[in-house]
């Protein structure tokens, strides 16, 4: 498959969902679910009872007040199983709430796995369950709300043959990109609200953004594909007044400097007189320039020379070979880039 | 799915049935697990009084459960022991209208070839992706097809209901002959009857 530009937006969930699994024939139950479902409004989408599969939903609290009699008198008996609905559950990301005042009969075939890890057990009962599991007296709200969380602990986005052209992150967040045994990792320092990353990258699939939290599996969500989001990279045209300079550069031969009219080694780019030479054109950015134009790397993190060829804003040249991207030269001051191009760290 | 002289097929619960290929039916290949059976009472509920939390407790009391992880300590509490033909009857019908217990001379058909279904088990490498995870965990170990020693099994003779096999000694101690019908005192021997279920193939 070809390497194209993909342009694509990640939204990136901060709070994690909570599912409810109830006991159905206590009392203390109801009021327990009453209050965790208050306590956490728009986490708990639904709940299931012990031994039923069925899933009820909950889109606001008010459907639990005014439907749960029914819903406990619908479940009143069940055995309570719970494997069934754990089977249910494997691919769901958040974090279950067992209410329960009994251990769930075959909860034990779950020992080892990794849904029993993001499993939090409210017993409405003094006695303990199971001494090899997570539980908490229901009287203990606050506790359980801090059991019930699950911050997100490391954000990155990686794909085949991928690399992060462009990105912004709104709200603004620290991204960080990092080249690890020759793949590209973009990694997003977790925020504390919800997000959404703007992506533009070049590769040939849709990269994949991997969301690990305290607790349960590493979500893998998707990227939507969007219009555009970034701006092309404009080169502009060299002033005539120091095109000399660029040139000389080029040509790794001294120039005439245009304040003190005295010849500069090509590598000077501040005339002993104090003034700045390659005037106009942005400090402390990596310049990519030809003959002509050139273009300030102010935004964005690299810049595709070709379809086997990038070159980052860090002045590092990436060459597409043996099916993997290789680090083929690091520019410290100024070379040439690739054919016709050349790179130079603009700064005193 | 053939497999030697046998052929395997999945019940609803993705518990093997096995077949020779001259039988007209096929048999399960381990007695009718716990974990199987709440499958079952999971997906229908309490039935006329039955499958209810209170109905289990009872079996359980006679019975515990443990995780089917656990096959050498305590077997039996992997099996659901202690029902009735009575208590079976929807869980037949939930597995198919097809199911049924088996009859003496189909269990003894399974004892007779035990030696070679897990001599052809174990040397195919068939897929394990139909199969519950118990059943799998249970073959991969040779924990199977236990007619030489498991549990004490309910079969069917016309209307006549007896037991056959030879219980884990600790179960219920024993000098009984694996193959021989037994009449037993059900109070007595009640919490080691078991049973498994036949698939009559449609002709």
């Amino acid at each position: 498959m070809h390497k194209k530009i993909i342009n694509c937006l990640f939204k990136i969930p901060f709070s994690t969902p909570l599912v409810l699994i109830l006991e159905p024939w206590e009392e203390t139950t109801h009021e327990v679910a009453r209050k965790l479902i208050e306590s956490f409004p728009g986490r708990i989408k639904g709940l299931y009872f012990l031994g039923n599969l069925k899933f009820y939903n909950i889109r606001v609290p008010r459907d639990f007040s005014e439907n749960s009699p029914c819903w406990f008198s619908e479940n009143k008996g069940r055995v309570p199983l719970i494997g069934p609905i754990f089977e249910l559950l494997k691919d769901f990301p958040g974090i279950i709430a067992v209410v329960t005042s009994r251990f769930p009969v075959d909860a034990e075939d779950w020992f080892g796995t990794n849904i029993l890890k993001r499993t939090v057990f409210v017993r409405t009962v003094d006695k303990q369950l199971h001494p090899d599991i997570v539980e908490l007296p229901a009287n203990s709200l606050s506790e359980i709300k801090t059991a019930l969380e699950n911050p997100v602990l490391e954000i990155i986005v990686k794909g085949k043959n991928f690399v992060p052209l462009q990105f912004k992150t709104e709200p603004m967040a620290e991204v960080e990109v990092f080249y690890e045994k020759n793949e590209f990792i973009l990694k997003i320092i977790p925020p504390q609200r919800e997000l959404e990353l703007h992506l533009s990258a070049f590769g040939n699939q849709m990269p994949l953004l991997y969301l690990k939290r305290a607790k349960g599996n590493t979500e893998i969500i998707k990227g939507q594909e969007e219009k555009p989001y970034f701006n092309e990279f404009i080169w502009q045209k060299i002033p005539e007044d120091i095109k000399p300079i660029f040139l000389s550069m080029i040509s790794k031969e001294p120039y005439k400097c245009p304040h003190c009219n005295e010849l500069h080694s090509y590598d000077c780019l501040l005339c002993p007189e104090g003034q700045l030479i390659l005037k106009g054109i942005q400090l402390d950015t990596f310049i990519l320039f030809t003959e002509d134009t050139y273009l300030p790397f102010s935004e964005g993190y690299a810049y595709l020379l070709n379809d086997n060829e990038i070159v980052t804003k860090d002045g590092m040249v990436f060459r597409w070979e043996d099916e993997k991207w290789k680090l083929i030269k690091k520019i410290k001051f100024f070379d040439e880039v690739s054919n016709g191009v050349w790179g130079l760290f603009h700064r005193i | 799915m053939e497999c030697g002289d046998y052929f395997i097929e999945f019940d609803k619960t993705g518990f093997p049935l096995i077949r020779k290929k001259e039988w007209d039916y096929f048999i399960s290949l381990f007695p009718v697990s716990k974990y199987q059976f709440e499958r079952f009472m999971i997906e229908l509920g309490p039935q006329k009084g039955l499958y209810t939390d209170e109905w289990y407790g009872e079996i359980l009391k006679l019975n515990p459960r443990s995780s089917w992880k656990k096959i050498t300590v305590e077997p039996w509490k992997l099996f659901l022991t202690g029902v009735t033909k009575e208590e079976i009857f929807y869980f037949l019908e939930y597995l198919g209208k097809d199911f049924s217990l088996p009859t003496v001379s189909q269990w003894r058909n399974l004892f007779y070839n035990s030696d070679k279904i897990v001599y052809s088990l174990k040397r195919k490498r068939f897929s394990f992706s139909k199969m519950a995870p118990p059943a799998r965990f249970w073959i991969k170990n040779g924990f199977f097809p236990l007619v030489k020693e498991g549990l004490l099994e309910m079969v069917i003779e016309g209307d006549k209901q007896y037991c056959i096999g030879k219980p884990w000694q600790e179960l219920l101690p024993n000098l009984w002959r694996a193959d021989e019908v037994k009449e037993v005192n059900w109070e007595v021997a009640r919490r080691a009857v078991g049973f498994r279920v036949v698939k009559k193939l449609k002709l």
